[in-house]
């Protein structure tokens, strides 16, 4: 009889553990514990054994149909865990997650790097004045970048200045000076415009970020320390920077900068036409007829400025090949952005 | 510019300077080289030059800047600048603003034909086709000098030489073998009868020099930079002379180059030199003395340069030096015509002392105490909250086509669009989106969202006005994703501080629905037959002035929250398709009172029940008060004052 509830338990045992479904768990356990089971029918055998024998049948029952009723429950608890699990390798809802533009991306990142180290960030109007575009910035009358092939102007009849789209966010430093006394430190992002047909690297509009600096001690070792602060934020650490001498109407002395190619790490590449270099941004210390010219003593003051094209950058830093796909607002492409 | 190692070489010993340092050193000092090639035993470097280096428009200029960077001694030809016997020819400036100098030299009885080996390339290796001899000295004296020359066979021009305004009408054939029909911002050097060559640009196939010419007249002239631009750009064509006029050219060169052309002409193509005439102002080169100032120098730069080597630079440079303690004057060579201030001078000790020479330090900024409210950083949020939302942000082109213009503003025109159509400033900037919708619908995109934040100009008497504004767009397949829409607004100006606004019902061609928001915005419904035409299904827009929405930013406060329990009653209405629910909301208001929490609408339907014109829609009521529990029976007895108002309705029925 031992021997037999042993073998029961066993047989209880293989059998739970095949069963895959709580449904034929149920009916196992009606099979084992159920009334017509072989544990139903010992027990009901019990009161026609010796008495003396009594005892011992009817503990070895009650722990047999406990060891059973403990094997149920497990297996139980087993399947209906395996029944509530899903697929977590099943296939997501697809979902979109809206972007920004990646040029207020970059003109985010650019504006808050040079917050950091104390400029303010203000903007703007696009529509300009002749003075404001030019000849405040010490830009000459026959200089070609007056030239309707260059500026756009515009059909608003004025006395004394052409109304025109500005071509570029230098103006804005004009204003600020005028406005404001120094010490003056500022980036002004903001759209510009310039007659050029479209293509992959030119657009009739675009973007430029100025910044500018002014005090009786600001000079062109800050100017030079404020864009390596700038470009090894924006780019890398390793980003080495080169200052060529160049020519503005609106700074003296000028440069242009160029930044080591970061793809080749210049070695020379298709994208640094095998300089190793890539222009980033034209700067220099701001000019003393343009101080002159927002009412800034030239004699008490000194200062630098910079400007850039924040498509040029973009286009840099997240690899982009063709300008016009800033404009176009694929979702294709804006969804391919993020900030880091 | 082109310029080439051995040309170089004919002023400055460059033994030992390899091509490749000459590059670096000559891009870290302001003259940027591109490109270096090899050709014919010689290497050939391409430069940029900038618009104040006019000087370095020329080997000559080049070869001065080499040798103060390599410190070499430079060596220059003596040339015999002869202008005896006075040539008998009439000379006519029109106007000395287009031309303020013109001369003229006469060589009889030259004998034209092909130049020697090394005239010939120097010039092809810089990019000159090789012509004839006569041709090719003109040319070679204008890359060594930077001064444009130009010769004619004095036998085919008239009587005299005038240098003058294009007529209307007039013709020319160039030798690029193109006839140009010229205007009046062209400038032509003519004889009594015709135009002979457009001045500074390019000369007439008529007069030009032949194997068969005998006798030739040089031209070596100043002409006004800008007359010489706005006429070859009108013309649109550009050519060697054309580009060094544009830019300038040293009057002291004028001489030696035509002088020197002349020597080069009876060497190698014999004649006999007969002759010299010269108009307007004898050349004059004005050089200041500035002031040079060693302190304030490094202090400008932030270096610690010492006076003794930012002197040598500028000695290196050809400058004169005045030295009377404690006083240093300084005065720039006569070639160097864009000195003019002490910044100048910085920038020439500084570019020669290198760039890279200069440490970097971080400015030291001061910020003021009061700083003003940035608009900027508003507007990052704005972008931010829609994005929120679900929006994604477009950037499109601020011009747009006339035809495009759906708005009640009078719109800003261009005075010289890039293509006709693209001719005024955009009032309104939800067009934009309209493009993008098209662009991603024509890509199988259907359900979209957008916004832009954009400057909108328009004109306003008198003058114009230019506004920052905001769209929010939404393109999508199903109608009804309107209150969607609806909702994503009202969330959104809640997130401004704006929690109650009015819509009032307008109109504006283009759109179905069209409704203003208080006085700073609009929403609307694109015109189903506009839509079709753009290839788009339902457009919902709104626009916002955000410069309002600027001004009427306020922080939030905090509002008890009402801890009381509110309950909930549900009616089934059915309004007539006209009825405002507007007016709805006025009796619920009213009825309610103080103890309406708010609304909502649970269900709409369009059944069979309804009658035709009619919408059906179940309103779930919340009643609450803010100091005590409601009791059912009070309740009761609102909603049903509610409900027989509402009853009461015109063009509205209770189910
Ligand atoms: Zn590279």
């Amino acid at each position: 009889m031992q021997e037999e509830l042993q073998k029961l338990k066993q047989t209880a045992e293989i059998d739970f553990r095949k069963a895959q479904t709580l449904e034929e768990l149920e009916a196992l356990k009606v099979k084992f514990l159920g009334r017509n089971s072989f544990l139903a029918q010992f027990s009901k055998k019990i009161p026609s054994l010796e008495p003396s024998l009594r005892p011992q049948a009817g503990r070895l029952l009650n722990e047999a149909k406990s060891f059973i009723t403990a094997l149920w429950q497990e297996r139980k608890e087993e399947l209906s865990l395996q029944q509530n699990k899903i697929d977590l390798t099943f296939p997501s809802y697809s979902l979109r997650k809206a972007k920004l533009n990646p040029l207020t991306l970059v003109i985010r990142e650019i504006c808050s790097i040079f917050e950091r180290i104390g400029f303010e960030i203000q903007e703007g109007r696009e529509i300009e004045d002749e003075w404001h575009n030019f000849t405040a910035l010490n830009i000459p009358l026959e200089h070609p970048s007056r030239d309707a092939f260059d500026t756009f102007y515009l059909k608003i009849p004025s006395k004394k200045y052409k109304y025109l789209l500005r071509s570029h966010t230098s103006p804005s430093q004009i204003r600020l000076m005028k406005k404001r006394k120094p010490p003056l430190a500022f980036v002004v992002p903001g759209r510009v415009y310039r007659p050029d047909n479209m293509d992959a690297s030119h657009s009739f509009m675009f973007h430029q970020i100025e910044g500018f600096a002014v005090d009786k001690d600001i000079n062109f070792s800050h100017l030079k320390g404020a864009l390596v602060y700038f470009a090894q934020n924006l780019f890398s650490s390793e980003v080495k920077l080169r200052f060529r001498p160049h020519f503005f109407p609106f700074t003296e002395p000028s440069a242009e900068v160029d930044i080591s190619c970061f793809i080749c790490k210049g070695k020379g590449c298709s994208v640094c036409k095998k300089s190793g270099w890539l222009e980033i941004l034209g700067c220099g210390m701001i000019h003393p007829r343009v101080l002159s010219s927002c009412g800034i003593s030239p004699k008490r003051y000194q200062g630098f400025a910079f400007g850039m094209g924040v498509e040029r950058i973009a286009m840099l830093k997240y690899r982009i090949n063709d300008i016009r796909l800033f404009f176009e607002n694929d979702l294709r492409f804006l969804g391919q952005f993020y900030e880091v | 510019m082109k310029f080439s190692f051995k040309f170089l070489e004919e002023f400055l010993n460059l033994k030992g300077i390899t091509p490749r340092q000459l590059a670096e050193k000559l891009t870290l000092a302001g003259l940027e080289v591109s490109q270096i090639e090899r050709k014919e035993g010689d290497f050939i470097f391409e430069v940029e030059v900038t618009s104040n280096r006019y000087d370095l428009l020329s080997i000559v200029g080049i070869a001065y800047e080499v040798s103060a960077l390599f410190k070499k001694k430079i060596k220059l030809p003596k040339i015999n600048l002869r202008t005896r016997p006075l040539l008998n020819l009439p000379l006519k400036i029109e106007d000395e603003g287009d031309c303020p100098l013109y001369t003229a030299r006469l060589i009889k009885g030259v004998r034209v034909g092909p130049s020697p080996d090394w005239l010939k390339y120097r010039l092809t290796n810089l990019g000159i086709n090789s012509v004839n001899n006569v041709v090719d000295i003109t040319n070679y004296c204008m890359l060594k000098w930077g001064e444009p020359l130009h010769a004619f066979d004095f036998d085919k021009i008239g009587n005299i030489i005038s240098v003058r305004r294009a007529r209307k009408g007039e013709r020319l054939l160039c030798i690029d073998n193109k006839e140009r029909e010229l205007r009046p911002e062209v400038l032509v050097i003519a004889d009594e009868n015709k135009p002979l060559a457009l001045a500074g640009v390019i000369g007439g196939q008529d007069s030009e020099v032949s194997l068969t010419t005998k006798n030739i007249l040089i031209e070596a002239a100043i002409f006004s930079p800008l007359t010489i631009r706005r006429g070859r750009r009108s013309l649109g064509i550009e050519s060697e002379s054309s580009y060094r006029f544009e830019r300038g050219v040293n009057p002291l060169n004028l001489e030696k180059a035509s002088a020197s052309a002349c020597e080069l002409i009876l060497k190698l193509a014999g004649g006999e030199f007969s002759g010299y005439k010269r108009a307007g102002k004898k050349p004059s080169a004005k050089s200041f003395w500035i002031k040079f100032d060693i302190q304030r120098l490094n202090n400008f730069l932030g270096t610690s340069i010492k006076e003794k080597q930012a002197l040598q630079i500028l000695k290196r440079l050809n400058f004169n030096l005045k030295e009377k303690p404690p006083i240093i004057l300084v005065k720039p060579p006569s070639y160097r015509q864009d000195i003019k201030f002490f910044e100048d001078l910085a920038e020439e000790v500084a570019r020669i002392w290198g760039y890279q020479n200069i440490k970097e330090a971080l400015p030291p900024i001061k910020r003021s105490l009061k700083e003003e409210a940035s608009f900027y950083k508003f507007k990052e949020k704005i972008k931010d909250k829609l994005v929120s939302l679900g929006f994604s942000e477009a950037i499109t082109f601020s011009i747009i086509s006339e035809k495009e213009n759906i708005s009640s503003y009078k719109p800003l025109f261009l005075e010289n669009p890039l293509r006709k159509e693209e001719n005024i400033l955009r009032p309104e900037i939800f067009p934009g989106l309209l493009k993008v919708f098209q662009y991603n619908v024509y890509r199988k995109e259907r359900e979209l969202e957008f916004f832009e934040i954009a400057e909108s100009f328009f004109k306003i008497e008198p003058g114009f006005k230019e506004k920052t504004k905001l769209v929010i767009g939404r393109h999508t397949q199903n109608m009804d994703n309107f209150y969607y829409f609806k909702a994503k607004l009202e969330v959104f100006l809640a997130d401004c501080g704006i929690k109650e606004f009015s819509l009032k019902e307008s109109s504006l061609p283009a759109f179905s629905n069209y409704a203003l928001i208080e006085d700073w915005g609009w929403v609307g419904v694109l015109n189903k037959e506009v839509s079709r035409r753009l290839d788009l299904e339902n457009v919902f827009i709104a626009e916002f002035d955000l410069e309002e929405l600027y001004q009427k930013r306020k922080q939030p406060y905090f509002e008890e929250i009402v801890r009381f329990p509110w309950v909930e009653r549900d009616i089934s209405l059915a309004k007539r398709k006209e009825l405002s629910f507007r007016e709805i909301e006025d009796i619920i208001k009213t009825q309610a009172g103080k103890f309406l929490k708010e609304f909502r609408v649970v269900d709409i339907y369009k059944g069979e029940k309804i009658p035709s014109g009619f919408t059906g829609f179940t309103l779930r009521i919340f009643y609450q008060h803010k100091q005590r529990t409601l009791s059912s029976e009070e309740v009761d007895k609102i909603h049903f004052q509610l409900r027989e108002a509402l009853a009461q309705k015109e063009g509205l029925i209770l189910r």
